[in-house]
């Protein structure tokens, strides 16, 4: 029979499978009095934790449902007088999501989808492969998380903007005498998705590190298993290691979707012509101006407050529902993963 | 299948080094399309004097001048620095420590957890780009006002304790508490799905065993939890290094001296020297303070590993 | 099953490569939103004409004969189509001159449309991509930046006095030393919106029959203030005026201080705290901003109180307005040392990039955008903001002063500091000792070391 795949702590080398059923339904059952306790502080230290992280959303709820004429009236501290709807009407008048839905969609979830494929390739290969260099590639795997695209912004421009595969295309355009060039990415999604697919997209070195981690922690046993079944390195990767990352490749491809969602800067830098929900939201206040009812008033706060609650709010809101669906696979627990080594 | 391994012409494990490096392959790729360039060149422009020309930007060799002038002279670099290293040293135990223990909470089973996982989810939609640039307020060069802030709340916290006749040193000393512990709270989203990841990999079946054993949830803590999650400790504590030292944004809502970093390259006064060479001495900095953690950490993660 | 693996991983990599060279094709579409000119350019000695062709009715640059152009802005055509719609009284005649500039020279105009606060950074980019556009926007902050760190080129072999004459504005302010590296635009004046049922209730004089008269003044302003300001048990109830920190500078130089001197024929920059003028001013709004006593709330702009009746007046609010009371425009009072007609401007003007493809046809360009504001724009903004307010602003015996304080680099920090120790009572002397040297710091970074 087949061990647990733990490192017993305790060296007695007791059968733990045996008495498992039995006991643990009796221990577990028991009402023990510190059972109690802890329930209630821990129910305590819950909500007070989720007051300060609901507070701002709840700012926001209370100011995108107030008409803007209430904004600092002092009476009125979260529930609205009179709730309106307008914000939210003029918010989709402004932004125009018609037009940023195709554009914020392929960029999103085209971009998160690369990453959380290929990072965990990358990821998979610094955890369990030892070669040569792993130390100092990895060094700079943290190097790219630790420099901000902000300031590599200068060159990058024209990296994308003559986009030359190593030089190869240039090689290819002497001899062709000009009939291959670089290419010029800018403007496409590919600035976003080259980047995703190469492992350097937006806090990629993240993802690589999380994924590094998550697969440093299987233990060897489970590797050595399945080579004496004749499995070689790929078919490891692919029939084992990859079905029971379930969490952390959802993990990752959350925090993906909501990170490339709320990314302006490639967007506004690199693709102008193609709008996302980000970049419009980050001109949500000078583009107040298209309202009738604004005019030249988009530096007053009393007019453009509410209505920037009621944009941001809209503009969150497909990533809380997207959270909501999925985020039940983070609960499911190891017990289908079909480690349990008996 | 069986057929290689008699025919084996190259060790299994040379093999295995071979396809290692065919799994990173792409990112090598990426990182020499995406990041050579442009690190080399700002190491080129840290040794430099960058002026503009009809050809792009020119690099005038300048040798060690600018760093120099960050170091020795410029009066606000040291300073910017050591505001941020003390702020990363108190940030990230805390931070370490709050998000692992709300994670062990929420892997606990209770009724309500999935309303507190969804709500813990929060902060990382709320303090990411677009949506956190624009609740904090600055939007446009003018920010909106200060009171009505969402993320400023002790503001109407400090009216209520000086109309009560607080004295006023206690007022700050008490809101710069609760705004630290907004602030703190609102950065270990990330932190807390980290660890919960972690968590999760850990059977239910091992902990109902020790339980058995008559190991207490102290004993259980300490010996089979946090061992095996700490490669996911050693992440979460890398992640609230850089995440600390690499906030962007403003001075109030982001990094001081990545704010004065980007201020000095792209503000008025253009000096994309000097700019990058705080860029570089402040990266090496942050990997000091990597290396410091792993030294500490990383170690003892790797020995579980085996 | 590990040489399958390598041909699947061959495979991929050249779908890859297939797919990104036929994706990029269609990369930059739109006629908004697309890059510019592909020549990257040599020196601007290559065009030869577009001199004065002598003929004082036409434009100075008939002559041009390349009409394409990459100009970076922040207004998207689509969006102003949208606002002019809304409000037919917007004009923006950087967008309008694009068809008949296209019309008039054949070539392509193309508008890159970035945010406000990137224009510079895409410009830099794209000198750096060897692709420099042919304009782009400056205005007081950054208007010496560009010109010392020399990201714009001098414009003095194709300008000549015409492209000047359109505003009251010197040639010297939008040149370095002897060189002219902008022209200007309709420039854009600070005026204060005030409270029209407010001043009547009190029996004051309005403030822009004041200004007609020439006696819109320091002494008089302080004078309204006072009687709008009302205290109850030492709260304020009612108060004079609101803005934004950086309006106090504004007040200086409407007495003739200022921050920073900036002497732009001999690149020679000083210090302008200590300057009697700014002492002077300085002293005369120590009781304005004073904690206690003071009637100015400059630590935000305070929209609420002004359009609840609670402050008299706003600088920072802009016409049209939609309000319970009747509103009326005046500018900046001007202080003692001043001409009494003083209106302070905020300068702003375009810029050529170095690097640049077309800088003649950036100067054709930028006259045809002046002669667009001078024959349908100026009527626009009348109507905007109220006839008799446009005539008593642009009136000939006005005097419009500007400065460049906004170009240092702590400005905001320095500003606010004045007005801090100001308002804690520090006489205004001791304030110019305490920041000069700092001053002092930011001129030489941005300027360069000051011979003394």
């Amino acid at each position: 029979m087949k061990t647990l795949l733990l490192r017993p702590t305790y060296n007695n080398g007791k059968d733990y499978a045996a008495q498992l059923v039995d006991n643990a339904r009796y221990f577990i059952r028991s009402k023990h009095p510190q059972r109690k306790v802890w329930a209630v502080f821990r129910h305590a230290l819950l909500i007070g934790v989720s007051f300060v992280i609901l507070y701002p959303l709840l700012f926001m709820v209370s100011n995108a449902f107030r008409p803007p004429a209430e904004n600092f009236d002092p009476s009125v501290i979260w529930i609205p007088k009179s709730p309106t709807l307008s914000n939210f009407a003029d918010a989709l008048e402004v932004l125009q999501p018609q037009e940023l839905i195709g554009n914020t969609l392929a960029v999103t979830f085209g971009t998160s989808v690369i990453q959380a494929v290929i990072c965990l390739v990358v990821g998979y290969g610094f955890a369990r492969f030892r070669f040569k260099g792993r130390g100092i590639l990895f060094a700079l795997v943290i190097l790219t998380i630790i420099v901000p695209p902000q300031n590599l912004a200068t060159s990058i421009y024209a990296s994308f903007r003559y986009f030359d595969f190593l030089g190869i295309l240039s090689f290819l355009g002497r001899i062709t005498n000009g009939a291959v060039k670089p290419i010029n990415l800018i403007g496409s999604y590919w600035v976003s998705w080259l980047p995703a697919l190469t492992g350097a997209g937006l806090r990629s070195g993240l993802y690589i590190y999380m994924y590094r981690q998550y697969f440093t922690g299987v233990p060897k046993e489970l590797e050595e298993a399945a080579e004496i079944d004749g499995c070689g390195p790929y078919g490891i990767f692919t029939r084992i290691m990859v079905p029971n990352a379930k969490n952390i490749i959802l993990a990752v491809f959350l925090f993906s979707i909501v990170w490339n969602w709320n990314d302006f800067y490639t967007p506004a830098m690199y693709m102008q012509n193609k709008p996302t929900l980000a970049k419009a939201l980050s001109e949500f206040q000078s583009n107040l101006q298209m309202l009738s009812s604004v005019g030249g008033l988009n530096y007053d706060p009393i007019v453009v407050l509410t209505r920037i609650q009621a944009a941001c709010l809209l503009a969150i809101l497909p990533l809380l529902i997207l959270y909501v669906f999925t985020q039940r696979y983070f609960t499911e627990s190891i017990e289908n993963t079909g480690i349990t080594g008996i | 299948m069986n057929k290689r391994r008699t025919k084996r012409k190259v060790p299994y494990e040379i093999r295995k080094q071979r396809i290692g490096y065919v799994f990173i392959l792409p990112w090598i790729l990426g990182f020499i399309f995406f990041f050579l360039n442009p690190l080399i060149e700002s190491i080129r422009f840290s040794f430099g004097d960058v002026k503009a020309s009809p050809t792009g930007l020119q690099v005038d060799f300048v040798g060690l001048s600018n760093y120099t002038f960050i170091l020795l002279k410029d009066a606000k670099f040291p300073q910017y620095l050591w505001v941020s290293i003390q702020n990363m040293l108190y940030e990230v135990p805390i931070i370490t420590l709050f998000s692992l223990f709300i994670a062990v909470i929420l892997n606990q089973k209770f009724r309500g957890r999935t309303v507190y996982r969804a709500i813990f989810f929060l902060p990382v939609i709320m303090t990411s780009g677009v949506v956190f640039t624009m609740l904090s307020g600055v939007m446009g060069g003018q920010s909106l006002t200060g009171t009505q802030n969402a993320y400023f709340q002790t503001t109407g916290l400090m009216n209520v304790l000086i109309q009560g006749n607080v004295p006023i040193r206690v007022v700050n000393f008490i809101t710069d508490i609760v705004d630290r512990i907004f602030s703190l709270t609102l950065k270990s989203g990330v932190q807390i799905l980290l660890f919960l990841s972690g968590l999760q990999k850990i059977p239910s079946a091992t902990y109902e065993a020790c339980k058995i054993e008559g190991a207490t949830n102290w004993d259980i803590f300490w010996k089979i939890t946090f061992p095996l999650i700490s490669p996911m400790t050693m992440l979460v504590v890398v992640y609230s290094i850089i995440d600390s030292f690499t906030a962007y944004g403003t001075e109030e809502a982001g990094n001081v001296v990545m704010a004065y970093i980007y201020r000095t390259g792209f503000g008025k006064n253009m000096m994309f020297g000097y700019s990058s060479a705080m860029s570089w001495v402040y990266f090496i900095i942050i990997m000091f303070f990597l290396a410091l953690a792993y030294l500490l950490i990383g170690r003892k993660a790797s020995k579980i590993e085996g | 099953m590990r040489k399958s693996k390598i041909l699947s991983l061959l495979i991929v990599i050249s779908i890859l490569v297939v797919s990104v060279l036929t994706g990029c094709s269609s990369g930059s579409t739109g006629t908004d939103g697309s890059t510019g000119t592909d020549t990257p350019s040599t020196n601007p000695g290559d065009s030869d004409k577009g001199e004065n062709s002598g003929d004082e009715n036409a434009s100075p640059h008939e002559n041009l004969e390349n009409g394409d152009l990459t100009i970076i802005y922040w207004y998207a055509p689509q969006k102003y189509k949208a606002d002019v719609n809304v409000n037919p009284n917007v004009y923006d005649p950087i967008l309008e001159a694009i068809e008949p500039f296209e019309k008039k020279y054949g070539g392509k105009v193309t508008v890159k449309v970035v945010g406000w606060n990137d224009m510079l950074t895409t410009m830099i980019q794209m000198q750096n991509a060897g692709e420099a556009p042919d304009l782009i926007e400056v205005y007081d902050r950054t208007m010496h930046s560009v010109i010392l760190n020399n990201y714009v080129q001098p414009l003095d072999d194709y300008v000549t006095d015409a492209d000047f004459s359109f505003y009251k504005v010197s040639r010297d302010l939008f040149s370095w030393k002897g060189k002219t590296y902008a022209i200007p635009i309709k420039p854009y004046l600070y005026y204060i919106m005030y409270n029209k049922d407010m001043f009547e209730m009190e029996g004051l004089p309005l403030p822009d029959e004041l200004f007609r008269q020439g006696q819109w003044n320091f002494e008089k302003f302080e004078e309204v203030c006072k009687a709008l300001t009302k205290r109850v048990d030492g709260e304020l109830v009612q108060y004079a005026f609101t803005s934004w920190t950086e309006t106090f500078d504004a007040f200086l130089i409407s007495n003739g201080g200022s921050i920073v001197n900036v002497d732009a024929k001999t690149g020679k920059v000083t210090c302008g705290l200590s300057d009697p003028k700014t002492l002077n001013a300085l002293n005369i709004m120590a009781p304005w901003v004073n904690n206690t006593t003071g009637f100015m709330n400059l630590a935000d702009n305070d929209f609420y109180s002004f359009d609840n009746g609670i402050c008299a007046m706003n600088r920072g609010k802009e016409y049209p307005v939609d309000l319970p009371f009747e509103t009326g425009m005046v500018p900046i009072p001007a202080g003692p040392d001043a001409p009494p007609k003083t209106i302070y401007v905020y300068p702003q003007a375009f810029a050529v990039p170095v690097g640049a493809s077309n800088p003649e046809g950036a100067v054709a360009f930028m006259y045809m955008v002046n002669q667009l504001q001078k024959e349908i724009g100026d009527e626009r903004e009348a109507n905007r903001i109220g006839k008799e307010n446009y005539d008593m602003i642009y009136a000939d015996d006005v005097n419009f002063v500007y400065a460049y304080d906004k170009g240092i680099e702590n400005f905001d920090y320095i500003l606010a500091s004045i007005i801090n120790y100001l308002s804690e009572g520090v006489p205004a002397a001791t304030i110019a000792e305490t920041l000069e040297p700092e001053v002092k710091a930011a001129i030489e970074k941005l300027y360069g070391p000051q011979s003394e």
